[in-house]
C-alpha cells in the first residue's frame, strides 16, 4: 500500500514529463511530419466522439480476443505436458524451439493461401505470435515447482491428479501470469500486423489510410490508443493477479 | 514386550551417484519404536538419517526391509504418518489455515469438519489471530508451528520430525523445543526425531539412536533417564552433561573430518 502511493506520482510525473518533452520536440515541425501531442489527443478525442474510432477498435478487438483465448487454451496445459514430462518435452521441445525461431510475419503468405485474406486469417497471425510466448513461459514454470513441496505433498497422501491440481497448478501460476502479459502484448502486435500485411480493415486500414495522405496527428492519435491499449491490457492483468494470487504479489 | 507402535527391520537403501557409481546409504537398520515413545536418531550430517526418515514416511522405497505401524507393513505415504519438514515447506499460497488443512483435505474430509480441526490445532500451536496470514508473513519459528499443526491435524499414529528446529535461531529453537515437548506430554504421540544437535536429542527424547556415517547403520542405543516434565535446568545438572559427552565420543568414532 505504502508504495503504490510512492509510485503513482512518479508515474504521473514521468507522463506528464514525456508528453511535455512531445509537445516541445513538435514545435516549429511542419504538421505533415510530426504532430504535437494536445493536437493528437485532440483528435482521438474528436475521433472516438465520431463512432469512427469505436467502431474500427472493436473490430480489431474481436480477432485480438479470439485469437488470444485460444493460444492460452493450447498454450497452458501443452506447456504443463512439456514442463512436467520429459517424454513430452523430448517429442516437442525442438519442434517449438524451432517453430518459435521463424519471425510469424515471415509465415503470413502461407496463412493467406489456408486461411484467405480476412478474419480467419488475422485470427491465426494473432495465435501464432502470441502462442509460443506463453508456452514458453508455462513450460519454464510447470519445471520449476519446488520439488520440496512435491514430497510434502505425497507425505500427505496427495496422487497423482492432486499434486497435479493442489500443488502444481498453484505453485506454477505466478509463472502463467506472467506468459499471459507477454503473450497478451505480443497478441496486441499481431492485431495490428494482420491488418497492415493482410487486407486492410479496422484500425490498420485506419492507419494506412491517414499515413497515405500525411495526417499526423490521425496516425500519431492510432499509436497512442495502441499504446492505451496496452497498458490497459497489462495493468488489467496485473491487477488480476494480485487478486487472485495476493501470497505472490505481495512477496515479490 | 508388548507390540511396538513403529517398527523398521533391515532397512538397506542404496542410491546411484552418477551413471554407476552406487552409494548405499542405509546398511540394515533394524529397530521398534514403542507406542507414545519419543525417540531421536543423531548421526553425522549427511549420514543418510534424512533418507531413513523418508522411507519410513514412505516417499522413498527402500531396496529391501519393511516399515510395520501397528504390526501391519506399510507401503508409500499417507497411512498414519504426519511429517514436519526442516525448511518448513509451507505451501505458499495457502494461508496458516489452508496449509494445515491440506492433509485434512487429502483424506478427504468434509470442509466444516476440516475447518474446525485445523482451527483446534491452530489454536494449540498459538497461532490464533495468524490463521489467514500467508507464510511469507510468517516469522520461521511461526512457520515451523504451522508444520506441525499441518502433521499433527491428520492425527497420525507417528510424529516424524526431520531436524525441525534446524532452521531457526537458538532462542526460538529452545521455546519450540519446549512448546513440542508439552504438546507431546497432552496429545500423546508416538515421535521419531531426527537431529543433529546432540542436546537436542537428550533433552527430547527417551531413547537416542546413534547412527554411523554412511553407510548408516546404529551404532549404539542410549536410554535418557530424565524425568518429565523437563525443563531447561536439566540441560545444566552434571547427568546431562556427561550423557552429552558420551553420545559425542560415540559420533566422534568414525567420523572422518
Amino acid at each position: 500500500m505504502k508504495r503504490a502511493l510512492g509510485i503513482a506520482p512518479l508515474m504521473a510525473a514521468s507522463l506528464l514529463g514525456g508528453f511535455a518533452l512531445w509537445e516541445f520536440a513538435a514545435q516549429g515541425v511542419s504538421g505533415v511530419l510530426f504532430a504535437p501531442p494536445s493536437a493528437v489527443l485532440a483528435r482521438l478525442a474528436r475521433d472516438f466522439a465520431s463512432g469512427v474510432l469505436p467502431m474500427a477498435l472493436l473490430g480489431s478487438l474481436a480477432h485480438l480476443v479470439v485469437g488470444f483465448a485460444l493460444a492460452v487454451i493450447v498454450a497452458v496445459p501443452l506447456g504443463f505436458a512439456i514442463g512436467r514430462s520429459p517424454v513430452v518435452a523430448a517429442m516437442l521441445d525442438p519442434v517449438t524451439s524451432a517453430i518459435y525461431a521463424v519471425p510469424p510475419v515471415a509465415m503470413v503468405p502461407f496463412l493467406v493461401i489456408w486461411f484467405g485474406l480476412f478474419f480467419e486469417a488475422r485470427v491465426a497471425l494473432v495465435f501464432l505470435m502470441s502462442f509460443f510466448e506463453i508456452l514458453v513461459t508455462v513450460t519454464a514454470g510447470a519445471r520449476n515447482v519446488d520439488p520440496a513441496l512435491l514430497a510434502v505433498g505425497r507425505s500427505f497422501g496427495a496422487g497423482r491428479m492432486r499434486l497435479l491440481t493442489r500443488v502444481m497448478l498453484p505453485a506454477s501460476l505466478p509463472f502463467v501470469f506472467t506468459g499471459l502479459r507477454v503473450g497478451l502484448v505480443r497478441a496486441i502486435n499481431a492485431m495490428i500486423t494482420a491488418e497492415l500485411f493482410l487486407a486492410a480493415v479496422n484500425l490498420g486500414a485506419l492507419m494506412k489510410h491517414q499515413a497515405q495522405r500525411f495526417d499526423m496527428p490521425g496516425l500519431l492519435s492510432l499509436i497512442l490508443l495502441l499504446c492505451l491499449l496496452g497498458l490497459a491490457a497489462q495493468e488489467g492483468l496485473k491487477t488480476l493477479e494480485s487478486r487472485l494470487l495476493p501470497w505472490h504479489v505481495q512477496r515479490s | 514386550m508388548p507390540q511396538p507402535k513403529l517398527e523398521v527391520s533391515h532397512l538397506t537403501k542404496s542410491f546411484l551417484r552418477g551413471r554407476e557409481d552406487v552409494v548405499r546409504v542405509l546398511d540394515d537398520v533394524s529397530f521398534a519404536v514403542a507406542d507414545l515413545e519419543f525417540v531421536a536418531i543423531v548421526g553425522p550430517s549427511g549420514c543418510g538419517k534424512s533418507t531413513f526418515l523418508r522411507i519410513v514416511d514412505g516417499l522413498i522405497a527402500p531396496d529391501s526391509g519393511k516399515v510395520r505401524i501397528n504390526g501391519q507393513p506399510v507401503q508409500g505415504p499417507g497411512h498414519g504418518r504426519g511429517m514436519v519438514f526442516q525448511s518448513f515447506d509451507l505451501f505458499p499460497w495457502r494461508t496458516a489455515l489452508g496449509n494445515v488443512e491440506f492433509g485434512l483435505e487429502m483424506a478427504d474430509i468434509p470442509r466444516a469438519e476440516r475447518r474446525a480441526r485445523a482451527l483446534r490445532w491452530i489454536e494449540r500451536v498459538g497461532l490464533v489471530g495468524f490463521e489467514n496470514a500467508y507464510p511469507h508473513q510468517l516469522s520461521g519459528g511461526m512457520q515451523q508451528r504451522v508444520g506441525i499443526a499441518r502433521a499433527l491435524a491428520i492425527e497420525p499414529e507417528v510424529l516424524l520430525m526431520d531436524e525441525p528446529f534446524g532452521a531457526l535461531d537458538v532462542q526460538t529453537r529452545d521455546l519450540l523445543q519446549d512448546e513440542l515437548l508439552a504438546i507431546w506430554q497432552r496429545e500423546r504421540k508416538t515421535v521419531l526425531f531426527v537431529t543433529h544437535s546432540i542436546e537436542e536429542a537428550i533433552y527430547l527424547a527417551d531413547r537416542v539412536l546413534i547412527f554411523t556415517p554412511r553407510p548408516a547403520r546404529i551404532e549404539r542405543v542410549l536410554q535418557v533417564p530424565f524425568a518429565r516434565p523437563r525443563n531447561e535446568d536439566v540441560k545444566a545438572s552434571p547427568a546431562f552433561v556427561e550423557l552429552r559427552s558420551e553420545i559425542w565420543r560415540s559420533l566422534k568414532h568414525g567420523v572422518k573430518i
